[in-house]
């Protein structure tokens, strides 16, 4: 019988030619690609000598394969690239300064679109057909196709515009943080830490708006999906034979919301990608300092080497959650196994 | 008195292409300890019936009117709290698909203390887990499977462990929906005995839908034929089977193929009528070979011949 | 509210109105208005979306319906005309995406064998990664420009067409008449014509309708982010790049009327994809 152990060993080491191929395209896309990226940074009127300099510092002299396998072998080092602008600094340091930031909005806004679409989901699933569930249905496409800044936008507009109820820009406010250093970069986290409530409340008044708005938009996903599940579980023959026996509907529907969540776990992992696309938007609109305005501002710069680092990272961190996701799945369902 | 008296009822389904009569002014009685066999083809309504009994029906289909009367209590005029008492207590159901039937996440001992817990709410755990062993045992599985998955355990095995969800708290009643129809025939036997010995040692009466005459016949009391939404021949097994009243009964023993062979085997030509626009007048006069002029005008009424019920111009 | 029923009482009556194809057919009113208005720009408003008019930063009014920005430029013709660079653009990369992505999944799919592993492997990791940094990625290495757009988003779409294409390869080969065929000597490619194709049209139609409401988006975001196509081209998504920073300053009509068309845009195919969907998979209905 195979077990719960095998399932996860397997799964991992699946993950690894994954990965590599993840981390060959994104090599292949910006190495390979037409256009010389240093000469495009520096601008056409620099000094030859300058740009091979540069060159030579981004390893861009070598041999094609010399330059992957060094930038594989790398990556395994935790090296992921300096700077070519900033000093020279350790690209994973600067990735590192910009996550939480970014892990505090998507964690927010991934908390409300799940609220929403789980109750939603299930509301029009349980009652599907009736007038409720054609009105949640619209719903849902409807914030599915709302564009993340444009809802971000009108929020800043009426909250922030008009009845200047909420701050609409940055995490919080620089006055408070005099004097003050994070702890975690998890801002809401690090005041209580830090004994600064008042810090904590700050960091939740700017959190607001961003996270509705990103938690809105990915919530119409998930209302889909987990009124599809709901109304193919309802429909099974098990739901039937509970009733049969007398079971209260509590119970029926505990069974049920079992049944139906699993395939919203999975998705849940997919939409991570999603996830992040939502948050490069949110941070963009709502001028949050996190990973997404950091890979814009490098792009444009043309700071090669960050580029590379970053996206590299992000390929990294999707292809592991993915991995945990799949784990937790096969966790819950007995029966997946290999 | 019996047991359930089922009288006169009416079940339409609402689909988009009209309204299904699927079970049309049906009345029909079991007795206590006696198991009655349902026979009739795909869509003649005897699925409907059982489901209709205990009141499980998809949200499609509406119960019009009659009386399903259960031990003195109609149970269509129950309220829907007042039923889930009665199911899975008094009445039980066991369905054809047991893979589908039972909850894929869960271990099967945890579903029949399930079941337990929710009709006697006192009970403890332990006791619960201590009923639910003995009733796995009762239907032949050993009771170290207790913590298995539906999907670890065979066909055979999972319809027994739908039996034990049945008859854990000793219904007066079972309605099993082709029980034996997703099995091959070894394990069916083995089902149908299991049955038969539960029937004896409580007392349980049961209430055995299929479509296969054969197997209804060899260990019902007494057996009914529906076609097309209407009961036409009701009465005992040997009776039945022996001399069988109604055209197609008749038929439907022609083409019980004979092992050894000994008669050709004689289909009954056409095919069951649509629901939403039944024949007139007797429903199943299309492919009677004994159909009169009367018959395609006038339904017959159901008639007592011999100790049985007849649904035919034949004996009026 | 009586008007509607009014309304919805005589489509009945036409037997138009059933309800699965209630969202169809909202969608198509909503893509089919939106195409042509836009076709038509010209009769609708005399300004041209790319010069200015002199009035800048002026509120909606009967002059300008839509108002006008920074530059002066009129917002009711910028949009307008900007439904023609989002639709050309989304369009002609969905249509490329599918001419690449619909015969490998093919290809990948009947004839399987490490062909369809490696393929396979390429395209769940594209998959799985988010869409809008990879055309972000792509975009910003071609440099911005509108057929660089149509390549970078093309490219992001190529796996949903390979999977979708390549599993319902896998099923209808496996089904029982197919492989009557393929016993009786019918050839792969008179195989894959006549019977793989015919049956990947209906989930094809909806794929593709529910993808170019996802590339409207993707485009969105592109040119939001600056990497579409470049000033001064008519683009809903570059005009609330634009307009920002004016709108928290007030100037509101800057991007509520194009991040609305993104959404209109964007929910109308996407209510096409949805009624698609049921038409094509109707309930199951329980009988006996």
């Amino acid at each position: 019988m195979a077990s719960l152990r095998t399932y996860v060993i397997v799964r991992t080491l699946m993950t690894i030619p994954i990965v590599l191929i993840l981390l060959t395209l994104v090599f292949i896309i910006l190495r390979v690609m037409p256009g010389d990226p240093i000469t495009s940074m520096v601008g056409m009127k620099a000094p030859p000598e300058y740009i091979e300099m540069l060159k030579e510092k981004a390893g861009l002299n070598k041999p094609l394969i010399i330059q992957y396998f060094d930038y594989l072998f790398g990556i395994l080092r935790g090296d992921f690239g300096r700077s070519l602008i900033w000093g020279e600094r350790p690209v994973l340091y600067e990735i590192f300064d910009h996550l939480p930031a970014t892990i505090e909005l998507t964690m927010f806004g991934f908390t409300v679109s799940i609220i929403i679409g789980l109750i939603t989901g299930t509301i029009a699933g349980v009652k599907s057909g009736t007038k409720t569930d054609n009105a949640l249905r619209i719903y849902s496409i409807l914030a599915y196709a709302t564009f993340i800044p444009w809802l971000g936008m009108m929020f800043q507009l009426i909250f922030g515009v008009y009845f200047k109820l909420l701050p609409v820009s940055g995490r919080i406010e620089p006055s408070l943080t005099i004097d003050w250093k994070p702890v975690t970069g998890l801002y809401v986290l690090d005041g209580i830490l830090t004994g600064r409530l008042d810090i904590t409340i700050d960091a939740l008044k700017h959190l607001i708006l961003p996270s509705l708005t990103l938690g809105i938009v990915l919530s119409g996903a998930y209302t889909r999906l987990v009124r599809a599940n709901i109304i193919e579980v309802l429909g099974q023959d098990f739901v039937r034979a509970a009733k049969a026996r007398g079971l209260s509907e509590i119970r029926v529907l505990r069974h049920v919301l079992k049944n139906a969540f699993i395939p919203v776990l999975t998705m849940m992992g997919l939409q991570f990608a999603i996830l992040l696309t939502g948050a490069v938007l949110t941070e963009t609109t709502f001028s949050w300092p996190g990973m997404g305005t950091f890979l814009l501002e490098r792009i444009k710069y043309v700071d090669y080497t960050t580029i590379q680092g970053t996206i590299v990272f992000f390929a990294l961190f999707v292809s592991i959650v993915n991995l945990v996701v799949d784990v937790l799945y096969a966790l819950i369902d007995p029966r997946i196994r290999y | 008195m019996a047991l359930l008296e089922i009288s006169n009822l009416r079940v339409y389904y609402h689909i988009r292409r009209g309204v299904v009569k699927a079970v049309d002014n049906v009345s029909l009685s079991i007795n206590k300890g006696e198991m009655v066999g349902l026979v009739g083809e795909s869509g003649s309504g005897k699925s409907t019936l059982g489901l209709s009994i205990i009141r499980v029906l998809p949200p499609q289909a509406k119960i019009i009117s009659g009386s399903v009367v259960f031990n003195g209590t109609d149970l269509l005029k129950l309220s829907e709290k007042e039923m889930r008492k009665i199911r899975g207590r008094e009445i039980s159901m066991v369905f054809q698909d047991p893979l589908t039937s039972l909850d894929p996440l869960q271990k099967i001992g945890d579903q029949i203390v399930e079941t337990i817990l929710e009709h006697e709410p006192n009970i403890s755990k332990q006791e619960a887990y201590g009923m639910a062993k003995k009733a796995l045992q009762e239907v032949g599985i050993p009771s170290d499977r207790i913590d298995s998955y539906p999907h670890q355990l065979s066909g055979g095995q999972r319809q027994r462990i739908m039996i034990a969800l049945a008859t854990v708290l000793k219904p007066k009643l079972i309605i099993a929906d082709e029980p034996t129809t997703a099995l091959d025939v070894i394990v069916q036997d083995r089902i149908m005995e299991l049955l038969a010995t539960l029937k004896k040692e409580y007392g349980m009466s049961i209430l055995f839908i299929t479509h296969d005459l054969a197997l209804a016949a060899e260990r019902s009391d007494r057996i009914a034929v529906m076609y097309a939404g209407h009961l036409y021949e009701y009465g005992s097994s040997s009776d039945i089977v022996n001399k069988p009243l109604h055209p197609y009964t008749k038929g439907l023993i022609e083409s019980i193929p004979d092992v050894f062979m000994r008669k050709e085997i004689k289909e009954i030509p056409g095919q069951p009528p649509d629901l939403t626009k039944p024949p007139s007048g007797c429903r199943f006069h299309p492919r009677c070979p004994y159909r009169m002029p009367r018959c395609s005008k006038e339904e017959p009424p159901t008639l007592q011949v011999n100790g049985r019920l007849v649904k035919c111009w034949l004996y009026s | 509210m009586n008007i509607v029923n009014v309304v919805m009482e005589k489509l009945k009556a036409l037997g138009l109105l059933r309800n699965s194809n209630a969202l169809f057919k909202a969608g198509i009113i909503i893509v089919a208005s939106i195409i042509v208005l836009s076709a038509i720009a010209p009769l609708l408003t005399p300004y041209s979306p790319i010069v200015g008019t002199g009035d800048e930063l002026a509120p909606p009014s009967l002059k300008h319906p839509m108002g006008t920005n920074n530059l002066g430029y009129d917002m009711f013709s910028r949009v307008l005309y900007g439904a023609r660079t989002v639709l050309t653009v989304v369009i002609s990369a969905t249509l490329l995406s599918m001419a690449i992505g619909v015969p490998l999944g093919l290809i990948s799919g009947y004839y399987g064998g490490k062909v369809d592993r490696a393929l396979s492997i390429v395209m769940d990791s594209m998959y799985a990664f988010p869409s809008l940094i990879l055309a972000l990625a792509i975009a910003a290495v071609l440099g911005a420009s509108l057929v660089n757009a149509i390549i970078a988003i093309a490219v992001v779409y190529i796996p949903t067409y390979f999977r979708m294409v390549r599993g319902q390869t896998l099923s209808i080969k496996s089904l029982l008449y197919v492989e009557a065929a393929r016993a009786l000597g019918a050839s792969d490619s008179r195989i894959i014509v006549r019977y793989v194709f015919p049956n990947l049209l209906p989930t094809v139609l909806v794929v593709f309708s529910m993808n170019i409401a996802d590339a409207i988006l993707t485009e969105a975001g592109l040119s939001f982010l600056g990497f579409s196509v470049p000033p001064p081209t008519p683009d809903w998504g570059a005009d609330l790049r634009a307009g920002h920073t004016f709108m928290l300053a007030g100037y509101w009509w800057l991007v509520v009327f194009p991040g609305f068309m993104i959404m209109l845009l964007a929910t109308g195919f996407a209510l096409i994809g949805e009624g698609l969907s049921d038409i094509l998979n109707p309930r199951r209905e329980v009988v006996g």
